[in-house]
C-alpha cells in the first residue's frame, strides 16, 4: 500500500508540473471546412476501408514480427540453457577440484598442527619442569630467609624488651624527677599562698582556740570562685573572717603552667591560729 | 635495686602530693587590724528637713572612734545603694570591701520614723543582720547607737557599748568662783544632761546596775556626803553623811547596797550600807588607809586601795569578811581599782616614776600591763562590754576624758566640752 502511495506520489510529483511548464499547449486546432455530407460519407467509407486494410496488414505484420521474436527468444533461451549447463559443469569440476585441494591442504595442515602440538607440549613440559625446579629453589630460599628473619626478629624482640625495660626505668626516673620538680614548684606556691592568706586573715578579737576548714576552688590565674566551709569552727564570725581572708587574698599566687595549676586548683585551708 | 629505690621515691612523692588535686594549707598566723566597712548614707523615703540628726554620721563616728573599724571615706564609695537589690557586689569586691551598711529612714503618718538597715557581707553577697526599728524623732540618736552596737557585735564578736552613757564632773572657773557640774552624756559625748550644779566639789559618780540612779559625793554642806540621785526624776536622797570622810561609793551588782569609805570610826575604812535598811557593815579594820572599794561582778569580793604595806596597793577581800589579800605587786603606787565586767581583770592607776598611767591587772596570773603613756591619768572604769576603759587625763585644754582599749591599741580622746572634765564613770547597758 505504501509502495503504491509512494509511486503515486512520485508520479504526480514528476508529471503533474509538466503541463504548466509547456509553452505550447498540445491542442489540435481543427480548421473548419464546409464539406458535403455525402462526400463525407463516401470519404468516410473509403477511409474506413483503407483503414481496415491497413489494420489487417499491420496485424499480419505484427504476427510475423511476434513469431520471429518468439523464435529468436526460443533460440536464445536454448542457447542460454546450454550455456548455463556448460557453466554448471565447469563449476562442478572446478568445485571438485577445489575440494580435493582443500582436503589435501587440510591433511597437510593437520599433520603440521600435530607436529606443532607435539613440539609445544614438549616445550611446555620442559618449561614446567624448569619452573618447578625454580619454585623449589625459591621455596628453599624463602624458607631459609624466613628462618633467618625469625631468628632476627626473636633477637630484635628480646632487644626491644630489654630496651623497653630500660625505657621504663628511665621514664620512672624522669617521672620521679618531674614529680620532685613539680613538688618543689607547688611547695613554693603553697608558701606564697599561705603567706598571702595569713596576711589577709584578720583574727583581731577572735578566740584563738578555734579551727575551721575551708575548701576553695580557683580559676586559672588564681581567682577564688568558690569557698565552702568544710568544717565550721562553731563560731560564725571566725568562719566568716577565715572565708574573707581567702577572698581578700584572691587572686591567689598560682603557677602559670596549666598542668601544675591543675594539681593545686582546689585548696583546703585549715585556719588554726 | 636502683629501680626499686626509684619506685619507692615515686610512691613517696605521690603520697606527699595533693590527693585528688586538693592542696592542703594551714593558716596559723593571721593579722590583727581594723575591720573594713563602708557605711552608705541612709536614704530618706520621705524627706523631713526638720530632722537635724544624721544617723549615718553618728554610726560612722561611733565605729571610727571604737578604733576597731576602718570606715571607708564617703567620697570613695563606688555607689550609694539604700536597698539590697541595688548593691553592685563586684564593685565593692574590687575595692576589697568586706562589709557594707545600708539603711533607710521612713517618715510615718504620725510623724515617727521607721529606721531600717542591713549589714551585708560583700564576699558572700548575703545579709549578716537586718532590722527595722520604729523610732520617734527625739530617739533617732539612740537608734543610731543601737545600730552601731549591732554592727559592732556582728563584726567583732563582742557587744558594742555605743548605746550607753557616761557620767562625769566638769569644773568651770569664773574668776575666783568654781562651778562643779555632775553630767551624763551619750557614749559619744553628745546629748549632755546636767544632773547637779554646785559651787562645792562633786566627786566619784557611780552608776546603779540598772542605769537609773547615780551615787556621788558632794561637798555642798562643806562636809562630804554621799547621795543617790534618780536620773529621770532628778530626785535624790542622802545615803551617808557621817562625821569625817564620806567617799568613793560603789554599787553592789544586784543594786541594793553601796560600798564606801568612811572615817566615822577614826580611821578610813571600807563599809557596806544597805540602801533599804540603812544597815552599815564595816569591812576593814586596819590603821592604814583603806579606800576606793569596788565590787567584783559576781558580788563575792571587794577590791580596794590600801597603804597597809607602805605605799598604796590593791587588795581583794571576801564579801563575807576575812583577811584582805594584796593582789598588786609591781610598782610602789597602785590605786583606784575597778573590775572588768567578766571579772578577769582590774583596771587601776599605776604610777611609774611619778607618772600616773592606766594599768591592767590580769587576775589569772597577776601580771600588770600599762595601757597609757600620759602623765596624770585617773579614775579608770570599764565600758560595759569590757572592751574599753574610760579615764580622765590632763590634756592641752586641762583635764579631759579619754578611753583606751583593753589591749592598749586604741586610744580615744573624748572632747566633751570646755573646762576640766574629771571623774568619769561608764554606765551599764541601757535597757
Amino acid at each position: 500500500m505504501h509502495v503504491i502511495v509512494g509511486i503515486i506520489l512520485i508520479y504526480s510529483f514528476e508529471f503533474s508540473p509538466k503541463p504548466t511548464l509547456s509553452p505550447n499547449p498540445i491542442i489540435n486546432i481543427v480548421k473548419a471546412k464546409t464539406i458535403d455530407k455525402n462526400q463525407i460519407d463516401l470519404e468516410l467509407k473509403r477511409l474506413r476501408k483503407k483503414d481496415n486494410e491497413k489494420i489487417e496488414k499491420e496485424l499480419i505484420r505484427q504476427k510475423k514480427i511476434k513469431k520471429k521474436e518468439e523464435d529468436a527468444k526460443k533460440k536464445k533461451l536454448a542457447k542460454e540453457k546450454l550455456k548455463k549447463l556448460k557453466k554448471k559443469k565447469e563449476q562442478e569440476v572446478k568445485k571438485r577440484k577445489k575440494e580435493e585441494a582443500d582436503i589435501k591442504k587440510r591433511k597437510e595442515e593437520k599433520i603440521k598442527l600435530e607436529q606443532e602440538n607435539k613440539k609445544r607440549i614438549e616445550k611446555e613440559a620442559q618449561k614446567i619442569a624448569a619452573e618447578k625446579k625454580k619454585e623449589e629453589k625459591i621455596k628453599l630460599e624463602q624458607e631459609n630467609k624466613k628462618r633467618i628473619e625469625e631468628e632476627a626478629q626473636k633477637i630484635a624482640a628480646e632487644k626491644k624488651k630489654e630496651e623497653k625495660i630500660l625505657q621504663e626505668q628511665l621514664d620512672a626516673e624522669l617521672e620521679a624527677e618531674q614529680q620532685e620538680r613539680d613538688l618543689t614548684v607547688i611547695q613554693k606556691y603553697q608558701i606564697l599562698i599561705r603567706r598571702e592568706v595569713n596576711s589577709n586573715f584578720n583574727k583581731v578579737n577572735l578566740p584563738d582556740s578555734l579551727e575551721c576548714v575551708i575548701l576553695i576552688r580557683m580559676l586559672e590565674g588564681g581567682k577564688v570562685v568558690e569557698a565552702s566551709i568544710e568544717k565550721s569552727s562553731g563560731n560564725v564570725l571566725f568562719d566568716r573572717r577565715a572565708t574573707n581572708a581567702v577572698y581578700s587574698a584572691s587572686p591567689l599566687p598560682v603557677p602559670q603552667e596549666i598542668r601544675l595549676f591543675k594539681k593545686m586548683r582546689t585548696i583546703r585551708f585549715t585556719f588554726d591560729p | 635495686m636502683k629501680v626499686i629505690s626509684k619506685i619507692l621515691i615515686v610512691s613517696l612523692i605521690f603520697l606527699s602530693l595533693p590527693t585528688h588535686g586538693v592542696l592542703d594549707i594551714k593558716i596559723t598566723q593571721g593579722i590583727e587590724q581594723s575591720l573594713p566597712i563602708a557605711i552608705v548614707p541612709f536614704g530618706w523615703s520621705k524627706y523631713n528637713a526638720d530632722i537635724s540628726i544624721d544617723v549615718t554620721k553618728i554610726i560612722t563616728d561611733n565605729l571610727k572612734r571604737s578604733g576597731r573599724f576602718d570606715v571607708m571615706d564617703e567620697l570613695d564609695l563606688p555607689q550609694q545603694p539604700t536597698e539590697f537589690g541595688a548593691i553592685n557586689f563586684n564593685d565593692w569586691r574590687k575595692l576589697g570591701m568586706e562589709n557594707i551598711l545600708i539603711g533607710d529612714l521612713t517618715l510615718t503618718a504620725n510623724g515617727d520614723y521607721d529606721v531600717s538597715f542591713r549589714l551585708i557581707d560583700i564576699y558572700r553577697g548575703k545579709q549578716i543582720a537586718g532590722f527595722r526599728i520604729p523610732s520617734k524623732p527625739n530617739l533617732l540618736r539612740r537608734v543610731a547607737h543601737q545600730i552601731s552596737d549591732i554592727v559592732f557585735k556582728e563584726l567583732t564578736g563582742t557587744a558594742g557599748a555605743f548605746d550607753t552613757r557616761v557620767a562625769y564632773v566638769t569644773v568651770k572657773k569664773n574668776k575666783d568662783k568654781k562651778t562643779h557640774t555632775l553630767q551624763i552624756a551619750d557614749s559619744d559625748g553628745y546629748n549632755q544632761q546636767v544632773l547637779l550644779r554646785s559651787s562645792e566639789p562633786l566627786l566619784s559618780p557611780a552608776w546603779s546596775p540598772n542605769g537609773e540612779e547615780i551615787a556621788y559625793v558632794s561637798f555642798e554642806g562643806k562636809n562630804s556626803a554621799i547621795y543617790v540621785q534618780n536620773i529621770l526624776t532628778g530626785k535624790r536622797k542622802k545615803v551617808a553623811a557621817f562625821e569625817g570622810i564620806n567617799s568613793a561609793p560603789n554599787w553592789s551588782p544586784e543594786g541594793s547596797r553601796l560600798a564606801m569609805t568612811l572615817s566615822k570610826d577614826g580611821n578610813t575604812e571600807i563599809y557596806i550600807i544597805s540602801l533599804h535598811s540603812k544597815k552599815l557593815t564595816r569591812m576593814t579594820n586596819h590603821n592604814a588607809i583603806d579606800t576606793e572599794p569596788t565590787w567584783s561582778p559576781d558580788g563575792r569580793k571587794l577590791a580596794f586601795t590600801s597603804d597597809r604595806s607602805g605605799g598604796p596597793q590593791i587588795y581583794e577581800m571576801d564579801i563575807r569578811g576575812g583577811q584582805p589579800k594584796r593582789i598588786s605587786f609591781e610598782g610602789n603606787y597602785n590605786s583606784r581599782p575597778s573590775y572588768s565586767p567578766d571579772g578577769n581583770f582590774i583596771t587601776f592607776v599605776h604610777a611609774v616614776n611619778g607618772s600616773y598611767h592606766i594599768g591592767l591587772l590580769d587576775l589569772n596570773n597577776g601580771r600588770i600591763k600599762t595601757l597609757t603613756d600620759s602623765k596624770l591619768d585617773e579614775s579608770p572604769s570599764f565600758s560595759p562590754n569590757g572592751g574599753m576603759i574610760i579615764y580622765a587625763t590632763i590634756g592641752e585644754r586641762g583635764a579631759q576624758l579619754a578611753a583606751v582599749s583593753v589591749d592598749g591599741r586604741i586610744h580615744q580622746r573624748l572632747g566633751l566640752q570646755q573646762g576640766d572634765v574629771r571623774e568619769p564613770a561608764w554606765g551599764p547597758f541601757l535597757k
